[in-house]
């Protein structure tokens, strides 16, 4: 594969032709967008004044993403603005818990994604949702994708035998300094859309709803910068906070070979056959020590990622998009050796084996004890083989020069169950095969 | 009520007929008259332990009886961690009793941070009675303003219903994370109170509750037998919850888990029985 | 409504069914302003009924469901008591209505089987029968839930109550097995201080008040007769007769009743409605009783202290509900405590206190009416 086929995930706008992806169709999902609408939106917007207060508007709300197919969703559909990974430890008591919790979990995400109304409760009760979305919720391009960790293998649900074969629990990297806090767990929720309400009303939802069953381990959100489309429909990668363009080197999602090979696990290389269709996930919380970054000179900057910062073209020349060329350049002069794209894609045959999709937010949480910002990049990865993926691309990345101003804290591996079809549940061939 | 349908329709618009009508209409007010006069009697009488504990471990302090004092600090807290949903409608006092260091802004050093747990950070973090003299002066007076205003208070019938889930979410916000007695490292005796005082309150409403649902309160009796059964791991003597519980560093990591579970389904499900017995 | 295989109404049908609707929600609110309002505009005559030396003319009564007002004769040749009864409990009752004299009694009477007493206590019981009503719905109250705070309050206070008068019987009790006059009588004080502040439901229960705190002048045989016993049997002992001596099995019955007593309240509680209406029915006996009577002594100056502080239980309890009706809750509330106030007194003045307590009587009777809805 070649680097310039690149596919722009950073713009949800833009791009809203992919193979499974669905606009809102008919009247009644136009009526219910507006029904989502307040009433003081609707007269300002008629009278041409708006509010200090009103909702800010979209027209994307009626995204949204078929939940059903071989596939979860949310691996190689577009990454929209806002995305949420959130870690649990399963409380269910034993398989049937478990199988409790697994179709739980199936059907409120069936729900959330497709959007649709809440039943309305007699009022001295709790409501049956927190209501930020109002009473109907839209899709927004929602996905959450259910991944389960090594930890779910052990000995509380007989699941031993089932375990994929690549899975394990995350060691630490020479640069890592690890938070227990937000390492690990034996599940993970994936949450993407279009905007933060729609995630969070999501992972409210389904806490509410999987009461013993489920205890949040550890969350990271982040957001990936919106940009206005360019005239000419090209696109670009999104940045991340170190102001480089990140995800350039991603394989082509909408091209279903590759995507075979690199993120989708099937049966022939030793994997069970339960776990054809599903994915590796890996979960990085890596801090960008920002302040540091901002005061160090943009020629050391573009030295260590190997790319231009501003139009995200190779050291070696040419657009965005455009393939790096070491050949020529077997010293580094170039494109440094310890460059981070060269470490981590060093463009040779033998590479094309650690391929991995890459899926980052960038977070931002607040403040550390020194008066420094703590923010940086929820790196998420999908590939078909963990260990040839993204564990190689990180071995080969330990001692970067780009170390000095990151920090991974936290994260953990996870096995992203395959898709289902309707009236199935996920992780219902896990089960059986154990 | 048979209606031809468009006069049904109209007569809902008006709201004469509700279309959602509640399925818990059926408690009558007066069948929760008895539950709360009981509950109002439990509450008494365990002010009245609570305020013989108190005048025991103040009085220690006092005389500088650091070892006596610590002993006393947990058994004693026992009985106000039971009736926390009575006790913290007075606000001024559930905070000059019971209030935690995290709600002061200069912490322990805040002139105005008192009660239980200014005196566990004197007894277990600084090893010492010294200086706890008037702190434990004011909490013994405090205890008696507040058993004072207990008995004159007419207790609301949503608070003491609600009050089972408010001990729930007690449980899941402080106790679990085993921030509450950090110095002392005593939170189960406090889980244990607030689980005993949640599950008084379900006790004498169950009668009710289970003409409602029956299999709403087989759930909840199913997740307070398991609390309690993970609980029992740690009492001091095995099998005797007399004993007192061994500190909250020794619960191991699946306990944990294991608690967590029913203390959020009990958080849950007891959220709904307010609704249930018909209260606002 | 939903059902796409019918219509949406049409505009017509709408309207109509629109008006009928308000038809039907006016009929509703009148039905409930009715059940709030006075009297039946049926049946103003009410019912009345002749206690003679023997009993009850007619011994059999029926009246419709809903309030009802009874016209009491006394053709008897002493001061009686009459009462409406369910089993045990006093619903309504009247004391010391006066030889030759007319009382009348408003009740509120669910359809059902009562007796009535008959002058005497050992008097047979009449029986009266409350019919339902065709188209009398029992309009659900809508603030029953109020109430179910100040019930429990108040049974809660008769059970500490109880746990009391238990207590300082059974002293009693002891001092008298001792023969130890003085201890006897401060028992006494104690224990009828508690018994008079719980006065109004020991008067629910006409077998327990006739054996604790029925007067002499109730038996045939008066301070003779034998049945009569109780609280003021002890007085006349302890205080007239100034002797312990033949009181012992008077005192442990007592004990017993009141051990019967505190069991039955911790069970059944008391109805909303007693509150005010037990609260008004006892001091307004005390009041009836006093006026009867050439001077105020010690002992009913004491009994009316317990009744003052019973009632002023009450008061504090109800009142908060009376908001909609900040005036009388006022009135309510000063009455209650120019009471109590004048009681602090070492030697009050009788009439200011016959005053007073009509005051009262008459404010928890308005206090009643309001909180009817709430029954």
């Amino acid at each position: 594969m070649s680097e310039h086929d690149d596919l722009s995930f950073g713009c949800p706008f833009a791009r809203l032709n992919r193979r499974r992806f669905l606009q809102g169709l008919g009247v009644a999902s136009l009526g219910a967008a507006a029904a989502g609408l307040s009433g003081p939106a609707v007269a300002s917007q008629q009278s041409g004044e708006a509010e200090v207060t009103d909702a800010p508007t979209s027209a994307v709300t009626e995204q949204s993403h078929p939940f059903h197919g071989a596939h979860q969703q949310g691996i190689t559909t577009p990454r929209p603005a806002v995305g949420m990974l959130v870690a649990f430890d399963v409380l269910a008591p034993g398989r049937a818990g478990l199988e409790r919790l697994l179709r739980t979990l199936t059907e409120r995400i069936a729900f959330l994604t497709s959007g649709g109304t809440y039943e309305q409760r007699d009022q001295r009760f709790p409501p049956v949702d927190s209501g930020i979305l109002g009473p109907t919720i839209a899709p927004d391009a929602l996905t959450i994708t259910l991944s389960v960790g090594e930890s779910l293998f052990d000995g509380r649900f007989g699941l031993a035998a089932a375990k994929p074969r690549h899975l394990q629990r995350m060691t630490s990297f020479s640069n890592d300094a690890l938070d227990a806090a937000r390492c690990h767990g034996d599940l993970s929720l994936q949450f993407c859309a279009n905007t933060e309400g729609t995630t969070i009303h999501a992972l409210r939802d389904i806490i509410k709803n999987t009461p013993g069953l489920l205890m949040v381990r550890w969350k990271q959100e982040g957001t990936v910068p919106v940009m206005a489309p360019h005239a000419d429909g090209s696109t670009e990668s999104a940045r991340n906070y170190l102001g480089f363009r990140d995800g350039t080197a991603n394989p082509q999602a909408d091209n279903r070979k590759l995507m075979q090979r690199v993120v989708w696990v099937d049966d022939a290389n030793g994997e069970p056959r339960w776990a054809e269709g599903g994915s590796y996930q890996a979960v990085r919380i890596i801090r960008n020590f920002v302040e540091r970054w901002d005061r160090t000179p943009l020629q050391e900057q573009q030295a260590i990622f190997g790319r231009q910062r501003q139009s995200g073209a190779p050291l070696s020349g040419g657009v965005e998009h455009d393939e790096p060329q070491y050949s020529g350049d077997p010293k580094g002069e170039i494109t440094a050796l310890d460059s981070h794209i060269r470490l981590a894609n060093p463009r040779t045959a033998e590479s094309q084996r650690n391929l991995i999709l890459r899926r980052p937010f960038n977070y931002s949480n607040g403040v550390e004890a020194n008066g420094q910002l703590d923010m940086g990049l929820l790196f998420i990865a999908y590939q078909a083989d963990l260990d040839a993926g993204f564990i190689t691309v990180q071995k080969r990345l330990d001692g970067e020069p780009l170390e000095e101003y990151i920090k991974p804290v936290g994260g953990g591996y996870f096995f992203t169950l395959p898709g289902i079809e309707e009236g199935d549940f996920l992780g219902s061939s896990m089960l059986a095969a154990s | 009520m048979s209606l031809p349908r468009s006069l049904f329709f109209a007569a809902s618009a008006f709201g004469l007929i509700g279309l959602n009508v509640s399925a818990h209409a059926a408690v009558a007010p007066q069948d929760l008259v008895a539950p709360i006069t009981d509950y109002k009697l439990y509450v008494l009488d365990n002010l009245e332990q609570f305020t013989a504990h108190s005048r025991e471990f103040t009085e220690a302090i006092k005389a500088g009886e650091l070892a006596k004092a610590q002993s006393l600090y947990a058994p004693t807290r026992v009985y106000y961690e039971r009736i926390e949903p009575i006790a913290e409608l007075f606000a001024d006092l559930d905070a000059s009793i019971d209030a935690r260091e995290d709600d002061y802004e200069n912490g322990v050093q805040d002139a105005d941070f008192t009660g239980f747990h200014r005196l566990e950070y004197g007894l277990f973090k600084q090893e010492s009675t010294d200086g706890m003299a008037p702190f434990a002066e004011r909490l013994m007076s405090d205890v008696e303003d507040l058993e004072q205003r207990v008995q004159e208070l007419t207790f609301p019938p949503e608070k003491v219903v609600g009050g089972a889930a408010a001990l729930m979410e007690e449980v899941a916000a402080t106790k679990v994370s085993g921030e509450e007695d950090r110095y002392s490292r005593t939170d189960l005796w406090d889980f244990q109170g607030n689980v005993d005082g949640a599950k008084k309150i379900f006790e004498l409403v169950k009668p009710l509750a289970a003409q409602e649902d029956p299999a709403f309160v087989e759930r909840i009796e199913q997740n307070f037998s398991s609390m309690e059964a993970t609980l029992s791991h740690y009492y001091v003597e095995e099998g005797n919850v007399a004993s007192g519980f061994v500190t909250y560093d020794k619960v191991s990591d699946a306990d944990r888990r294991a608690l967590v579970g029913p203390v959020t389904v009990l958080a849950e499900e007891l959220s709904t029985l307010r609704g249930l017995l018909g209260l606002n | 409504m939903s059902d796409s295989s019918s219509p949406t109404p049409s505009s017509g049908l709408l309207r109509l069914g629109m008006a009928l609707a308000a038809l039907l929600m006016l009929a509703a609110l009148g039905l409930f302003y009715l059940s709030l309002g006075d009297a039946p505009a049926s049946d103003a005559e009410g019912t009345s009924v002749t206690i003679t030396a023997s009993g009850c003319e007619p011994n059999a009564l029926t009246v419709p469901a809903g309030r009802h007002r009874f016209t009491v004769i006394n053709e008897s040749e002493r001061a009686i008591e009459w009462e409406i009864l369910d089993g045990v409990m006093v619903l309504e009752e009247r004391e010391n209505i006066a030889p030759q004299l007319h009382q009348q009694i408003t009740a509120s009477l669910q359809p059902g089987e009562y007796q009535m007493t008959c002058g005497l206590l050992s008097n047979p019981h009449g029986t009266l029968t409350v019919t339902a009503v065709e188209g009398q719905a029992s309009i659900q109250s809508v603030s029953a839930k109020t109430m179910i705070g100040p019930l429990a309050e108040y049974r809660v206070y008769l059970i500490l109550q109880g746990r009391e008068l238990q207590k300082s019987a059974e002293a009693l009790q002891r001092a008298i097995a001792d023969d130890d006059l003085a201890a006897a009588q401060q028992a006494f004080v104690q224990a009828r201080l508690v018994d008079q502040r719980m006065a109004l439901a020991a008067g629910m229960f006409s077998d327990l008040d006739q054996r604790l705190n029925a007067r002499a002048d109730y038996f045939a045989e008066r301070e003779q007769d034998p049945d009569f016993v109780g609280f003021h049997r002890l007085a006349e002992g302890l205080f007239v007769a100034r002797s312990t001596a033949d009181l012992a099995p008077v005192a442990k019955q007592l004990s017993a009743d009141v051990a019967l007593l505190t069991a039955r309240l911790q069970r059944d509680g008391v109805p909303a409605s007693q509150l005010t209406k037990g609260s008004a029915r006892v001091l307004r006996a005390w009041h009836d009783y006093q006026q009867s009577q050439p001077q105020l002594n010690a002992r009913e100056l004491a009994d009316l202290r317990g009744l003052q502080q019973g009632a002023g239980k009450v008061v504090s309890l109800l009142s908060p509900l009376l908001q909609g009706q900040p005036q009388l809750a006022e009135a309510l509330q000063q009455s209650s405590d120019g009471l109590a106030q004048t009681l602090q007194e070492a030697e009050p003045d009788r009439v200011l206190l016959l005053q007073q307590t009509e005051q009262l009587t008459s404010a928890l009777a308005q206090a009643n009416e309001q909180l009817t809805p709430a029954y």
